[in-house]
């Protein structure tokens, strides 16, 4: 039985629907989960001298990557089903270009000689990196099933079937959820890299 | 009225296989009972650790398997498996899954699937915890706060190599399956209520289990975050909390590392935690008392308001746990006057339970009584509590019994009262039989006496200075000789309350299995979960139709009523 049978039955709040509530709620764990590390961060590099960082031009880049990762997933969800998929693809297809591209940028610290035990710094960054980027592979998994949905809707609209998707189709929260998610990972890449930045 | 909603074959799409209906079940109420069952089992791991520690410590020498490394060993796994794995996994995934939807009127969780992944996911950080046990090192000796530096380094504390890893690994997991938990919990009470149930009209219970769960979802991340940072120190050598170190005149290649940070990110979290794990047992004990004293709960609001606010304070005194250890003094005035406010709503709400018992008609059965235990254990607790807030009397008891026995009494017991209660209250409703009441009430006067028994002289133990975490006292001539006395008669006193656990899960396990058949209300209770069409209720919990809810959960022995209880199904004019 499906939670959705369960959802409709009771009909206390169809404006919001479960699903969007459940993604601010996971944001807010998410925020807290950034933001103690980001406070130890501030905390832990006050007890040593040394935290230099070399800060790998690539990151400018892979920031673009990111921005407009996040706005072609708004644009599909905004958009019409006919132009959804396309955008859908190329904003996954950049989101994971910024992955490959965070690891070019370890190996680049690796190669300057910055480990992971180097210095709090060093340690601090892989750790942020990491984390932010595991978030993004979780986002990864929920783009992928998403996009089924898209493709299926955006073959209906070839046929002529539906110019927009409609404003509460299941389809459409989906692709508006999955891209708040990325602003959100996008909002707290940017804290990361202006504070790896300014204390480094 | 009721419900106009029409329900069509998609209800009884109930799974019929084995498999689907009780092992990877998405029905709330058999994942309630997974979880329930699991972290009993757990919880006794966690009672015969403590059995072990008692033995050494009231007969020193006498057990030459016990050692200083797995004395440590007993008592950092003990407290793990109590605050975590039993406490908090059984109120939120228990109780929390078996009442939320039928307490609020819906036929399952927001998410079921999720629901389902949460508890499977639970139990896969349950074999992390115990696998520790049969690793080299065995598990970790650091103490349940596993401070660094002694959690890691190699050789200061037993399982400081793979012990302390297993535990945190296992924590990640158990922090990913309580926030699966938790974002369910929250969003089912948001959207799902029934018709008619409006916040102000959920039962207690409902209340500090939503609270808990978002306590849950706000805290972990916090000890997540410290978890992994110390993972990465023990496996990477990194120096988050690592600071400069001479191992016997060698320096390891640590430099900088802060262990107040990690405490601060441990207390963040545990802190909040005792909460997580007190706000549900406050609920249910204040819907057993209004039940079974047959009377309204008193300040209905002030509770729900008392329970948001030690929710929200809980957030700001989690450094009283730190008064020792070297951080700023003046830290500790602010962390004081926190800890002092938050006396306030708990005392409300004690004073609301004594008041909804004040000239009602007391049913003493076995749920009731775990109710009165839980007030009077966590009174005890609490006011003791009163003295460790305060910066100059927590520095000479802070490392001393006196702190073992307060925070037994007000989380532990107190806690473990509340789930009791709530055990025996609902097993009526989730299995279709009674327990046996005769049984229950000596569970019931063993448990609760012996508690205090146990607990109580350590208060005593704490004023004389004894200090806590010690293997033995051999060599320590100065304390009293009543010390070693004490120390006897609680080790004698635990292992008789210990043995008479058995007594509840025989009690259990008899009731499922030849009990007598329950009623479906044999409480006379107005929520809810006890008015279902069928006891137990089947997979979808209403059958055709969804109750609506009319009035709020305590109209007990109103004066012009045809009996002393209305329940909330029941409309205006009846």
């Amino acid at each position: 039985m499906s939670a959705q049978t369960f959802t409709e039955a009771n009909g206390s709040h169809p404006e919001l629907p479960a699903t969007k509530l459940a993604l601010w709620l996971f944001l807010a764990v998410a925020t807290m989960l950034f933001a103690m590390l980001l406070s130890a961060y501030l905390v832990r590099l006050g007890f040593s001298e040394e935290h230099a960082l070399p800060k790998p031009n690539l990151l400018w880049f892979n920031t673009l990557l990111l921005v407009f990762s996040s706005l072609a997933l708004e644009r599909a969800s905004r958009g019409t089903a006919r132009r959804a998929p396309a955008l859908w693809l190329v904003g996954g297809a950049l989101a994971v270009l910024f992955l490959i591209g965070q690891l070019f940028a370890w190996s680049e610290l690796a190669q300057a000689g910055y480990f992971l035990a180097t210095n709090p710094a060093s340690s601090f960054f892989y750790l942020l990196t990491a984390l932010h980027g595991m978030h993004l592979l979780g986002g990864l998994v929920a783009w992928t099933r998403t996009a089924s949905c898209v493709i299926q809707e955006g073959r209906g609209e070839s046929r002529g079937e539906a110019v927009r998707f409609a404003p509460a189709s299941s389809t459409r929260v989906k692709l508006e959820l999955c891209a708040f998610y990325w602003h959100f990972l996008l909002a707290v890449w940017v804290v990361i890299l202006i504070l790896v930045w300014m204390t480094t | 009225m009721p419900h106009a909603a029409s329900h069509t074959t998609e209800e009884h799409h109930e799974p019929t296989g084995f498999w689907s209906r009780y092992i990877f079940s998405q029905d709330h109420k058999v994942i309630a009972i997974q979880y329930t069952i699991t972290a009993l089992v757990v919880g006794f791991v966690g009672l015969f650790l403590s059995w072990l520690m008692r033995l050494q410590l009231g007969f020193p020498g006498e057990f030459n398997f016990i050692n200083p490394n797995n004395y440590l060993q007993f008592m950092t796994q003990h407290g793990m498996i109590m605050v975590v794995y039993l406490l908090t996994a059984i109120l939120l995934g228990g109780f929390g899954n078996y009442l939320i939807p039928l307490m609020i009127g819906t036929r399952d969780m927001a998410f079921p699937f999720l629901n389902m992944l949460s508890y499977w996911i639970y139990l896969v950080s349950v074999i992390l915890l115990l696998a520790a046990f049969f690793v080299p090192g065995g598990p970790t000796g650091a103490g349940w706060t596993l401070y660094p530096p002694q959690s890691v380094l190699p050789n200061a504390s037993p399982g400081a190599d793979w012990g302390i890893r297993l535990l945190i690994l296992s924590l990640a997991v158990f922090v990913a399956s309580g926030t699966m938990g938790g974002l369910n919990y929250v969003t089912t009470v948001l959207q799902l209520r029934t018709r008619g149930m409006t916040l102000m009209r959920m039962p207690l219970s409902v209340w500090g289990i939503f609270i808990a769960s978002i306590l849950a979802l706000l805290a972990f991340p916090a000890l997540f975050v410290g978890g992994v940072m110390l993972l990465l120190d023990s496996l990477f050598g990194t120096s988050f909390f690592i600071p400069v170190v001479n191992v016997l005149g060698q320096q390891l290649g640590r430099e900088g590392g802060n262990p107040i940070l990690f405490q601060h990110l441990f207390w963040y979290f545990g802190h909040p935690e005792v909460y997580i794990v007190i706000l549900p047992a406050m609920g249910i004990v204040s819907d057993l008392l209004s039940t079974h004293a047959r009377k309204p709960i008193f300040g209905y609001k002030a509770m729900v308001i008392s329970i948001a606010a030690i929710a929200a304070i809980g957030f700001i005194v989690w450094a009283h746990h730190m008064f020792v250890s070297g951080m700023n003094p003046y830290f500790g005035f602010w962390f004081a006057i926190a800890t002092v406010i938050i006396a306030i709503p708990s005392a409300v709400k004690t004073y609301n339970w004594l008041l909804t018992l004040w000239k009602g008609n007391l049913h003493l059965n076995t749920p009731m009584l775990f109710a009165l235990g839980f007030v009077s254990t966590f009174i005890i607790g609490g006011l003791t509590g009163l003295f460790l807030g305060n910066v100059i009397a927590d520095v000479p008891l802070h490392d001393t019994y006196f702190v073992t026995g307060h925070f037994h009494l007000v989380m532990g017991v107190s806690a473990i009262f509340g789930i009791f209660g709530g055990l025996y209250h609902w097993f009526p409703k989730a299995v279709g039989r009674m327990y046996s009441e005769a049984l229950g009430k000596l569970h019931f006067w063993v448990t609760f006496v012996g508690s205090y028994l146990i607990f109580f002289p350590m208060f005593g133990e704490g004023f004389l200075g004894l200090p806590r975490r010690y293997f033995s006292f051999k060599g320590i001539e100065s304390f009293s000789p009543i010390i070693h006395d004490l120390n006897v008669f609680i080790t004698i006193v635990a292992l008789a309350v210990g043995a008479a656990q058995l007594l509840f899960v025989f009690n259990l396990i008899w009731g499922a299995w030849k009990g007598r058949k329950a009623e479906a209300n044999p409480w006379r209770a107005t929520t809810l979960e006890w008015q279902t069409p069928t006891t137990p209720p089947p997979h979808g919990n209403w059958g055709a139709q969804l109750p609506v809810v009319h009035r709020w959960p305590y109209d007990y022995s109103l004066p012009d009523a045809p009996q002393d209880y209305i329940p909330q199904t029941t409309s205006q004019r009846s």
